[in-house]
C-alpha cells in the first residue's frame, strides 16, 4: 500500500511530540546490576557509567519514513532495496508471539507483541542507523529495552551471550532459504543489556511495516544494519557465541561483533564515508556510528580487529 | 534490414530508456543509487555486448554488414559509464575530491573502474571513421583491442561493488569468459 503524504508525521511535529516525550528519553534508567551473569569472558559489564543522558540525540534529523519504508535489506523477500516491499502481502504479524528462553534464562516465556508493551511500556529513540553496504539514515525508533525482556527471564550464569532468530517460513517469504536457515543474529550479554539495544516495534510512532521487520526486530545502534535481526520469533540466552548468519556466509568479511568503525574496511569496500540515503553527498563514519561515548567501555581493545567486522 | 534503420532503432530504444529510468529515479528511495547502479549495470551490459560481434559473427558471417552498431554499442555504453561517473562525483561527493581520492584509494574495486574509464577514453574519442583513416587500419584496430581489458575491469568492479557473490554479475563474466574463449580459441 503507498503511504500517502499525509501519513507521515510533518517532522516539525514529530519533533514536537518527541520533546515532549523527552523526560521519557533522558530517564532511560537501567534497573540492572552489572552482576546477575557472571563475568563474560574479557568483556567489560560494568554498565554503571552509562551516562543515560548522553544518548539523547535531539540534533538527528530523521529519514522521511517514506524512504525508510521503501530502501530495505531484506533477503529473505529478495536480494534488491524494493524487493522487500512487497512483504507485507505474504508475511502474517499478528498474531505473533515471541518465545525467550535458552539454557540461559531460569524463567522463559512466550509473549505477544501487546503484552511486552503493555509490560515495559514503549520507549522513543532517533537513533542513526548505518548499514554494512555504506549508507544510513536517522530513525526514530519505538519499542522497549532490550534489557527489560532479558532481565525477566532471569539470567543465571550461562547466559552469556544472546541469540536472537528471524521467522522461517517459505510460505510467507518468498526467498527464505537464501542461507539456508533461519536469520540468526547474536550479541553478548553485556551488549544486550546495554540501554542502546532494544527490541523496535515501531517507527514514527506507527507499527513497522513487513519490511522494516514487523513485529518486532533489533536495534544495536552502535553496530552495522545486519545486526538488527528482523520479524524475532525466538530470543535465547545461551553459553556459546552464536554463529550470526553473515559470519557463516562469508567468514572472511563478517564476523560476530561487527561495530561500525571508519577504520577497520570491509576487504572491498571502505568504512571510511557513508551515502545518507535520500540526500546528495557523502559523510564522514563516526566510530560506533556516533555511540563511543556509550559503548566503546565495553571492548577492551579497540585496536582489535575482531570487533569491527 | 537496412543497417540505418537497426541504428536509428537502437538510438531510439537508449533515448526511451534513459527518459524512462530518469522517471523511475524520481520515484525510487533514493535517487543517487539508483542512478549510478542502473548507469552502471547498463554499461556493463552494452560493452560486454560489443565483444558478443566478433564471435557471432564467426557463426552468422552475415552480421559483419552491421558492425557499425558494434560502434554505436561501444558508444552508449561510455556514455552510460560518464551518467555513472558524473553522478558519482556530483550527486554522490558533492565534488568533495579529497574524500574521492580517500575512497579511490580505500576501494579497489573503484581503482578496477578508475582503470576502464581511462581506457575507456581513447577508445571512445576514436570511434568515428575520421580516426580510422587518421590512425590506420592496423593501429587503430590495436589501440580497441583495449576493449578485451577493460570489459572485464567493468566486470569485475560491477562483481566486487556487491555484497554477496549476487547472479547478475556472475552470469556477465560467465558470459565474458564464454566469449574469450571463443575469441581466442578460433582466432583467424
Amino acid at each position: 500500500m503507498p503511504i500517502k503524504s499525509s501519513d507521515i508525521t510533518p517532522e516539525v511535529l514529530f519533533r514536537q511530540r518527541r520533546r515532549m516525550l523527552g523526560i521519557g528519553l533522558a530517564s532511560l534508567s537501567l534497573p540492572l546490576a552489572g552482576s546477575w551473569f557472571g563475568d563474560t569472558e574479557e568483556l567489560n559489564n560494568n554498565i554503571d557509567n552509562v551516562t543515560p543522558g548522553a544518548i539523547v540525540q535531539p540534533e538527528l534529523k530523521a529519514t522521511e519514513l517514506k524512504i525508510i519504508n521503501s530502501y530495505n535489506n531484506y533477503y529473505e523477500f529478495g536480494f534488491s532495496k524494493e524487493a522487500p516491499s512487497g512483504a507485507e502481502k505474504t508475511l502474517i504479524t499478528s498474531p505473533w508471539s515471541v518465545e525467550v528462553g535458552g539454557i540461559g534464562a531460569d524463567k522463559p516465556g512466550i509473549y505477544d507483541i501487546a503484552e511486552l508493551h503493555g509490560e515495559y511500556g514503549i520507549e522513543n529513540h532517533i537513533r542513526r542507523f548505518r548499514c554494512v553496504e555504506a549508507w544510513s539514515m536517522v530513525v526514530p525508533w519505538n519499542g522497549i529495552a532490550l534489557a527489560k525482556v532479558i532481565k525477566a527471564a532471569q539470567p543465571n550464569s550461562k547466559a552469556k551471550y544472546v541469540r536472537f532468530e528471524t521467522l522461517h517460513d517459505e510460505q510467507q517469504m518468498p526467498n527464505a532459504n537464501w542461507a539456508g536457515g533461519p536469520y540468526i543474529e547474536g550479541l553478548t550479554i553485556a551488549e544486550a543489556i546495554h540501554p542502546l539495544a532494544m527490541l523496535a516495534t515501531g517507527i514514527y510512532d506507527k507499527p513497522l511495516e513487513q519490511q522494516t521487520g514487523a513485529p518486532v526486530r533489533l536495534v544495536v545502534p552502535w553496530k552495522y544494519g545486519f545486526k538488527y535481526a528482523k520479524s524475532i520469533v525466538r530470543i535465547d540466552l545461551v553459553e556459546r557465541m552464536p554463529r550470526n548468519t553473515w559470519w557463516r556466509q562469508n567468514p572472511n568479511e563478517y564476523g560476530f561483533y561487527a561495530n561500525v568503525n571508519p577504520q577497520f574496511d570491509h576487504p572491498r569496500w571502505s568504512q571510511a564515508t557513508e551515502r545518507v540515503v535520500g540526500g546528495f553527498g557523502r559523510q564522514k563514519t563516526l566510530l560506533f556510528n556516533g555511540y563511543a561515548d556509550e559503548v566503546a567501555y565495553l571492548y577492551p581493545d579497540l585496536g582489535d580487529r575482531r570487533y569491527f567486522y | 534490414m537496412d543497417l540505418r534503420r537497426v541504428l536509428w532503432l537502437i538510438h531510439l530504444g537508449m533515448i526511451i530508456f534513459v527518459g524512462w529510468q530518469g522517471v523511475m529515479a524520481m520515484q525510487a528511495a533514493d535517487l543517487v543509487t539508483y542512478l549510478r547502479d542502473v548507469s552502471g549495470r547498463t554499461a556493463s551490459y552494452l560493452l560486454l555486448g560489443t565483444l558478443l560481434f566478433a564471435p557471432l559473427s564467426r557463426l552468422w558471417p552475415r552480421l559483419r554488414l552491421y558492425i557499425k552498431v558494434r560502434r554505436y554499442l561501444g558508444l552508449w555504453g561510455f556514455c552510460m559509464v560518464l551518467i555513472h561517473v558524473i553522478v558519482w562525483v556530483s550527486l554522490e561527493f558533492a565534488f568533495d575530491w579529497s574524500l574521492m581520492w580517500q575512497e579511490v584509494n580505500d576501494n579497489l574495486f573503484i581503482w578496477l573502474g578508475l582503470v576502464a574509464l581511462i581506457l575507456l577514453l581513447p577508445m571512445a574519442v576514436t570511434s568515428n571513421n575520421k580516426a580510422v583513416r587518421r590512425l590506420g587500419f592496423r593501429r587503430w584496430q590495436g589501440l580497441h583491442s583495449v576493449a578485451y581489458l577493460i570489459v572485464p575491469l567493468s566486470l569485475g568492479h560491477y562483481f566486487m561493488a556487491q555484497k554477496v557473490a549476487s547472479g547478475e554479475p556472475i552470469v556477465l563474466l560467465l558470459v565474458l569468459l564464454l566469449l574469450m574463449f571463443w575469441r581466442f580459441k578460433y582466432a583467424d
